[in-house]
C-alpha cells in the first residue's frame, strides 16, 4: 500500500450468525453440523418484493448490508463499490448448468444465467444505489474478499476517491459443498460432524464503508494490506514484520492475531509455518468456528475485528495480553491462506 | 378466452416470481411493460421461454414478444391462436 | 504528465481465432480475414451459430506447452498460458528467475466451466474427476496459468464479464502508480462454453450469422474465445532494466451504468462516463482521439448505446471500428485482445475496418470504419469494453512517439 492507511466507517453482515447485530460477540451461535446456512432477515423489510422478485438471496444480502453499512457511515452515496465472491451465485450457476442437462440446450432461463456472472452483486449494489462510480469485482478463492480490499486501498490512494464500499459475499449449495468436500476442504456429509476436526461451512455477506480519512465514524485503521502468492515461510513472516515497521511497528505491538484457522488439520498447520511462530499462541483467534468456512470467510474476520474495535473490547471467548483493545500503540493482524497459495496480511489498528 | 387468461395470470406469476401478486390484482387490458407490472427485456424473455415449455410455440424474435405481451387479452389471443400444445 | 511515471507496455501476447500470435493476428486484420467460421471443437447443439473459435484443439495447445496427458486442463488456462507465454518473452521477464516483484492479473468469467460442464454427472458419481474440482472456480484457471510459470508474486482474478480484462489493465496500472510491484502482467482469458453460448442465446443477442457491428440491420453477437495479456511497467523501471516500450497505457477509467443486469441504458451514461473518464485521465481532449476500438458487439443495443455514448462526447465521433467481426466476443478476454489490436494500430498507423457493415444506424451521425483509411501517425486510441452488469470500462492506449 502506499503507506497511508485507510478507514472502517461503516459494517454490516448477515451470515450463518444472526443478522444485522453483535450477538455474535456476546452470545454467539455454536454449530455441530457440516454446513450451515444464513440466518436471513426479513428481506421484504428492506426490499419491497417487485424489486426483490428476481434477486437471488445472496444479492439481497449483498443490498441490504451495504445500505447499512452505508447509513452507519451517514454516507448516502459511495465513489466506488468493489466485491469478492469465490463463487458467486453458486445456486443459479447450478440451475442453468442443470437445466442445461435436463432440457439439451433449449428453453432455458435466462435470469439464472444473467445471475451467474460473479459481478452481479457489485452490479446489483450499484444499480440498486444509482452509483455509477468505479465498480469492480474479484473472484479468487480463498482470498477473493482481501483483493477486494486491496483495490479499495490503491483506489484510495490515487486521491480522487474518498470512500468505498466494499463487500464479501458467497453462499454455498449442498451439491458445491458435496464437491469441495470431494477435494478434503471439510468432511463428507456421511462422515458428519468431527468435534476433532470442525471444520464447517458457511456463508457470508459482508460490507464495509472504507474512507481515506478519519471522520466521528471511524470503527477502526487498516493500516495496510499485503498480498502474496505462494510465499515460502520466511518470505511470508518476512512480509509480516515488513508491514509492521512501514507503520512504525514491532510484534511486540500486536495484540491479537486472527488467523484462518477452521479445525481442517491440513488448512491449519499451513499456519504454523506462514505467521504463527512469530506470535505467542495465546494471542491467536480464529473466527471460522463463529462464522463457518467460506472463500470469502475473511470478510466475517475483518467485520468481527472491526466491531471489537467498535466496542473497544473482545470477545470473552478470546483472550488477549490487554484488558482493553484497541488502545494507541497497539495493532492486530489478520493472516489467511488457501491451499498455501494466494495469502494476505491486513494490519489494523484501533482510533 | 377467461379460462386461458387466469392460467397465463398464474404462469406469470410463477415465471417471473411476483410475490404478493394475485391473479386477480392484473387488469387483463393493462399494459404489462414500461407500466403496471413494469416488467422488462429479461421478463420478456422468460415469458417467451414459457410460451415454448407449456404451449409449443418458438419465437425467435424478442421484439415481437414486446408486442405480443402488450396485455394479458392480447397475449391470451396470441396463444389461442398459435399454440401447438 | 510525470514522464518517470508513465505506464508502458515492454512485452504482450495475443491468441484468438486469428491465430496465435501478433504476427499471425495482424496478417489477418490487414488482409481483412475473418476467424469467425462454424463451429468446430465446443460440444454444442447449436451448430447454427458461427464463433470466432481458436483454431486448435485442447490436445494440440497441450502440446504446444509440453503438458502432459496427466495433468488436467481447462481450455481457457491454455489459451492463457499461450498468450502470456509470448508477452512475457518479448518483455524478457521470467518471473521465476527474478528477484523483483512480478505480479499476474488476469480476467476471466467461465472459469473451468468448459470442463465442468462436460463431466458435471460425473464428478458427483465418482472419484475420477476429482481434479477438475479446483479448476472450476475462476481463481483456480488463473493459478492454474501462473503456476506453469512460477513466479508471480501476487496473482489476483477480476470478473467483470467483458470488461474483466481491461479492468485488469486498470488495476495493474494503480499498482504499478502505487509503487506496489515493480512489473505487472494483466490481461484476460476466455474459451468458449456451453453454459455461456446458451446463456447468450437465452438472452437472444446471438446472431447466426457474420454478426454486424454499428450496422442498422444487425442482429447480435458472434461468440469468441481468446486470450491476451500485456507486461505493464513504469518509464524508470523500463529504463532502468533496459526494457523496449512497445506503446503506453495513457489513461484509463472504470465506470458504472447502473441500470440493468444485461442491458445497456438508453442514455448510455456508463459507456459515456468510461469514454470521458479515461481521455480526462490521460489528460486529454476528445480531439486527441485518433481512433476508437468500439466495443461494437453488433447487438441492437450496444451499438446503439454505444453510438449515442459517443456522438454525446465527441463533436465529431473519430474514426471508429469493431474488431468483434474478426474474431467474435472475446467476452472476458476482449479487453486485453483488443488492448493488444490497439497497440499494434498504434504501431502500423493502420486502423482495423469493421466487417460486415453496408448500413448507417438510423440514430447515429456516423459510419464505422469500412474501407481501409489511408495510413497517418496514429498517436491514441480509445479503447472500449462494456459488460453485463453495467461494468464499462474505456484505456488510452498511445503510441511511443
Amino acid at each position: 500500500m502506499s503507506n497511508r492507511p485507510v478507514f472502517i466507517q461503516g459494517v454490516a453482515q448477515i451470515s450463518i450468525q444472526n443478522p444485522l447485530s453483535d450477538e455474535w460477540f456476546d452470545a454467539p451461535l455454536r454449530y455441530h453440523q457440516l454446513l450451515v446456512p444464513t440466518i436471513d432477515p426479513k428481506f421484504s423489510d428492506y426490499l419491497p418484493p417487485l424489486v426483490s422478485r428476481r434477486m437471488c438471496n445472496l444479492i439481497r444480502r449483498a443490498v441490504i448490508t451495504s445500505r447499512v453499512a452505508l447509513n452507519e457511515a451517514h454516507i448516502e452515496m459511495p465513489e466506488a463499490i468493489i466485491s469478492g465472491t469465490g463463487l458467486g451465485c453458486i445456486g443459479n450457476t447450478e440451475k442453468f448448468l442443470n437445466a442445461i442437462n435436463e432440457n439439451g440446450e433449449e428453453m432455458l432461463p435466462p435470469s439464472y444465467f444473467m445471475q451467474s456472472t460473479h459481478n452481479v452483486l457489485s452490479s446489483s449494489i450499484a444499480i440498486d444505489l444509482k452509483c455509477h462510480c468505479y465498480n469492480n469485482t474479484f473472484v479468487h478463492r480463498g482470498t477473493s474478499f482481501e483483493q477486494a480490499l486491496y483495490d479499495t486501498t490503491l483506489i484510495l490512494s490515487q486521491g480522487s476517491i474518498h470512500n468505498v464500499l466494499v463487500g464479501g459475499f458467497d453462499e454455498m449449495t449442498p451439491k458445491y459443498f458435496e464437491l469441495m468436500a470431494k477435494v478434503n476442504y471439510w468432511k463428507r456429509v456421511e462422515e458428519g460432524f468431527d468435534e476433532k476436526q470442525p471444520c464447517f461451512a458457511g456463508e457470508v455477506a459482508a460490507s464495509f464503508v472504507v474512507s481515506d480519512k478519519e471522520t466521528p465514524q471511524t470503527i477502526c485503521r487498516i493500516e495496510g494490506i499485503k498480498l502474496l502468492y505462494r510465499p515460502s515461510a520466511s518470505a511470508f513472516n518476512e512480509a509480516i514484520n515488513q508491514l509492521l515497521a512501514e507503520n512504525g511497528h514491532t510484534t511486540a505491538d500486536v495484540e491479537l492475531l486472527l488467523t484462518g484457522i477452521n479445525g481442517n488439520p491440513k488448512n491449519d498447520a499451513v499456519y504454523q509455518q506462514l505467521g504463527l511462530s512469530l506470535f505467542d499462541a495465546k494471542l491467536c483467534h480464529t473466527y471460522k468456528d463463529l462464522f463457518g468456512e467460506s472463500f470469502t470467510a475473511p470478510a466475517m474476520g475483518l467485520y468481527a475485528l472491526s466491531r471489537c474495535y467498535a466496542r473497544k473490547a473482545v470477545p470473552s471467548y478470546w483472550h488477549t495480553k490487554n484488558t482493553s483493545f484497541g488502545e494507541k500503540g497497539k495493532v492486530s493482524l489478520m493472516l489467511n491462506h488457501w491451499n498455501g497459495k494466494s495469502c494476505s496480511i491486513i494490519l489494523l489498528s484501533g482510533c | 378466452m377467461e379460462e386461458l387468461m387466469l392460467e397465463l395470470k398464474n404462469e406469470i406469476i410463477k415465471v417471473l416470481n411476483l410475490e404478493g401478486i394475485k391473479p386477480e390484482d392484473i387488469n387483463d387490458d393493462d399494459e404489462m411493460f414500461s407500466k403496471g407490472l413494469g416488467l422488462d427485456s429479461i421478463d420478456a424473455l422468460e415469458l417467451i421461454v414459457m410460451l415454448e415449455k407449456n404451449y409449443g410455440i418458438k419465437l425467435t424474435d424478442p421484439a415481437k414478444g414486446k408486442e405480443i405481451f402488450k396485455s394479458i387479452r392480447v397475449m391470451a389471443k396470441y396463444v389461442a391462436e398459435n399454440r401447438k400444445k | 504528465m510525470n514522464n518517470g511515471n508513465e505506464i508502458l507496455v515492454t512485452g504482450s501476447g495475443i491468441i484468438t481465432a486469428l491465430g496465435i500470435g501478433k504476427e499471425a493476428t495482424w496478417d489477418a486484420l490487414v488482409n481483412e480475414r475473418s476467424g469467425i467460421a462454424p463451429v468446430k471443437y465446443l460440444q454444442s447443439s447449436h451448430g447454427e451459430f458461427p464463433v470466432g473459435e481458436v483454431k486448435l484443439s485442447n490436445e494440440e495447445m497441450r502440446a504446444l506447452l509440453h503438458i502432459g496427458s496427466s495433468t488436467i486442463t481447462v481450455r481457457s488456462s491454455l489459451l492463457g498460458i499461450i498468450a502470456l507465454k509470448e508477452a512475457l518473452e518479448e518483455a524478457g521477464i521470467k518471473p521465476s528467475d527474478t528477484k523483483e516483484r512480478v505480479a499476474l492479473i488476469s480476467g476471466i468469467t467461465v472459469g473451468g466451466m468448459d470442463q465442468t460442464e462436460l463431466v458435471y454427472q460425473k464428478l458427483f458419481e465418482t472419484e475420477a474427476y476429482n481434479d477438475y474440482i479446483d479448476l472450476n472456480d475462476c481463481g483456480g484457471c488463473t493459478e492454474q496459468i501462473a503456476d506453469y510459470f512460477n513466479g508471480f508474486t501476487s496473482v489476483s482474478t477480476i470478473v467483470t464479464a467483458c470488461s474483466s480484462a481491461a479492468n485488469a489493465l486498470i488495476v495493474a496500472s494503480n499498482m504499478l502508480k502505487a509503487g506496489e510491484a515493480d512489473i505487472v502482467v494483466a490481461g484476460g482469458c476466455e474459451c468458449l462454453s456451453i453454459y455461456h453460448l446458451n446463456g447468450f442465446h437465452t438472452l437472444m443477442i446471438l446472431d447466426n450469422k457474420l454478426c454486424k457491428p454499428f450496422d442498422q440491420h444487425r442482429k447480435g453477437i458472434n461468440l469468441g474465445e481468446g486470450a491476451a495479456y500485456l507486461v505493464l511497467e513504469t518509464t524508470e523501471h523500463a529504463v532502468k532494466r533496459g526494457a523496449v516500450s512497445r506503446g503506453k497505457l495513457a489513461g484509463a477509467c472504470n465506470a458504472c451504468d447502473a441500470f440493468h443486469l444485461t442491458a445497456s441504458s438508453p442514455n448510455g451514461i456508463g459507456p459515456y462516463l468510461a469514454m470521458k473518464g479515461a481521455i480526462e485521465n490521460a489528460g486529454l481532449t476528445p480531439s486527441a482521439i485518433d481512433y476508437i476500438n468500439a466495443h461494437g458487439t453488433g447487438t441492437p443495443n450496444n451499438d446503439l448505446t454505444e453510438g449515442i455514448a459517443c456522438m454525446r462526447l465527441f463533436d465529431k465521433v473519430p474514426p471508429i471500428a469493431s474488431i468483434k467481426a474478426f474474431i467474435g466476443h472475446t467476452t472476458s478476454a476482449s479487453g486485453a485482445v483488443e488492448g493488444v489490436i490497439s497497440l499494434l494500430a498504434l504501431e502500423n498507423n493502420y486502423m482495423p475496418v469493421s466487417l460486415n457493415f453496408s448500413q448507417q444506424m438510423e440514430e447515429l451521425n456516423f459510419s464505422p470504419v469500412s474501407n481501409p483509411l489511408p495510413k497517418k501517425p496514429l498517436k491514441y486510441i480509445l479503447s472500449n469494453s462494456f459488460g453485463f452488469g453495467g461494468n464499462d470500462s474505456s484505456i488510452i492506449f498511445a503510441s511511443n512517439k
